[in-house]
């Protein structure tokens, strides 16, 4: 189904973007649907495509050498990805990029993007800005792993994802479905450690965790533990 | 239960999360202040109740109420 080219404003990259321009990207533009869990990229292969995410979510990770996998961010509607190939020569994709649910996003050429980049000083400094908060943000997660409890990482990416995605229940606690595997990769820790954790939580009657849904009981004690209050 | 509901006043509610109370009335983050909460820049705002709130500070249910009222109704200005 093809999108209005004006939807594409909402990519902060294109938000100062003329019409024409907005456009010629989304004339430029590959439709492409995958399904929950299945792949738009994996690391490693060549960025020759930069994509929009236009439905659904989807994750970016990297997997170490003895494979285990480290999220790096959640991509949600109308943010860009992998364009990585538009800055520079050869590049290829730092990350794999996974859909959390059935995802669309459109997919247009690297090199494209590259081309309008020299008549359109406007995409350059947006895509500065982009590359900017991502910076700012990994310094600040490099600066919660140096130096942050594990159990305090755990409860800030619990938080980070409920204020996102939890879901009150009738009795006032909050549910969140995501698995144990998601919250170690998000915090940088094992999944033994999470479930050390959570049980150690489970006991002091904070949460309630299931194999893909943590129920959170006392919301204000999990805030506690995130920002080192006193409680 | 049933004595709480005495404590709604005519636009107030303790159902009302922190989050409505602060984008309706942004002057009220001097009451959750002042009762030294930590509900100023919390993730959780759109979950928590003021009811909530005032159990997990273990601030007084009306007093509570009476001081936001009080900022709601325009009364202290900041």
């Amino acid at each position: 189904m093809p999108i209005d080219p004006m939807n594409l404003r909402k990519v902060s990259v294109f938000q100062n973007a003329t019409e024409n321009d907005l456009k010629l990207i989304s004339q430029h533009a590959i439709e492409r649907s995958v399904e929950d869990g299945e792949f738009f990229f994996f690391q490693g292969d060549p960025a020759e495509y930069f994509y929009v995410l236009i439905s659904g979510r989807a994750k970016l990770m990297q997997t170490t050498t003895t494979g285990q996998q480290v999220n790096l961010r959640t991509i949600s509607e109308w943010q860009m990805f992998g364009a990585l190939g538009a800055v520079r020569e050869n590049a290829t994709y730092p990350a794999t990029a996974q859909a959390m649910e059935n995802s669309t996003a459109l997919a247009v050429k690297s090199d494209y993007l590259k081309e309008l980049m020299q008549t359109r000083p406007y995409l350059s400094v947006e895509l500065m800005k982009l590359m900017t908060s991502y910076i700012q943000e990994m310094q600040e997660r490099y600066r919660e792993l140096a130096t942050e409890k594990v159990e305090r990482r755990i409860a800030r990416v619990l938080l980070r994802l409920t204020a996102q995605m939890g879901v009150k229940t009738t009795d006032g606690s909050i549910e969140l479905t995501f698995t144990r595997q998601d919250l170690a990769e998000m915090s940088g820790t094992t999944l033994y450690t999470v479930s050390r954790v959570l049980s150690e939580w489970e006991r002091q009657g904070l949460v309630e965790a299931g194999r893909e849904r943590v129920l959170i009981r006392k919301p204000h004690g999990v805030v506690a533990i995130a920002e080192e209050l006193n409680q | 239960m049933l004595y709480l509901k005495g404590m709604n006043t005519e636009i107030l509610h303790i159902q009302l999360t922190v989050e409505d109370v602060l984008k309706n009335w942004p002057q009220t983050y001097s009451v959750f202040k002042s009762h030294n909460t930590d509900c100023i820049g919390c993730l959780l705002q759109r979950f928590c109740s003021i009811q909530e709130v005032a159990e997990a500070y273990q601030i007084s249910l009306p007093d509570l109420i009476t001081d936001l009222e009080k900022y709601v109704k325009g009364i202290n200005q900041i």
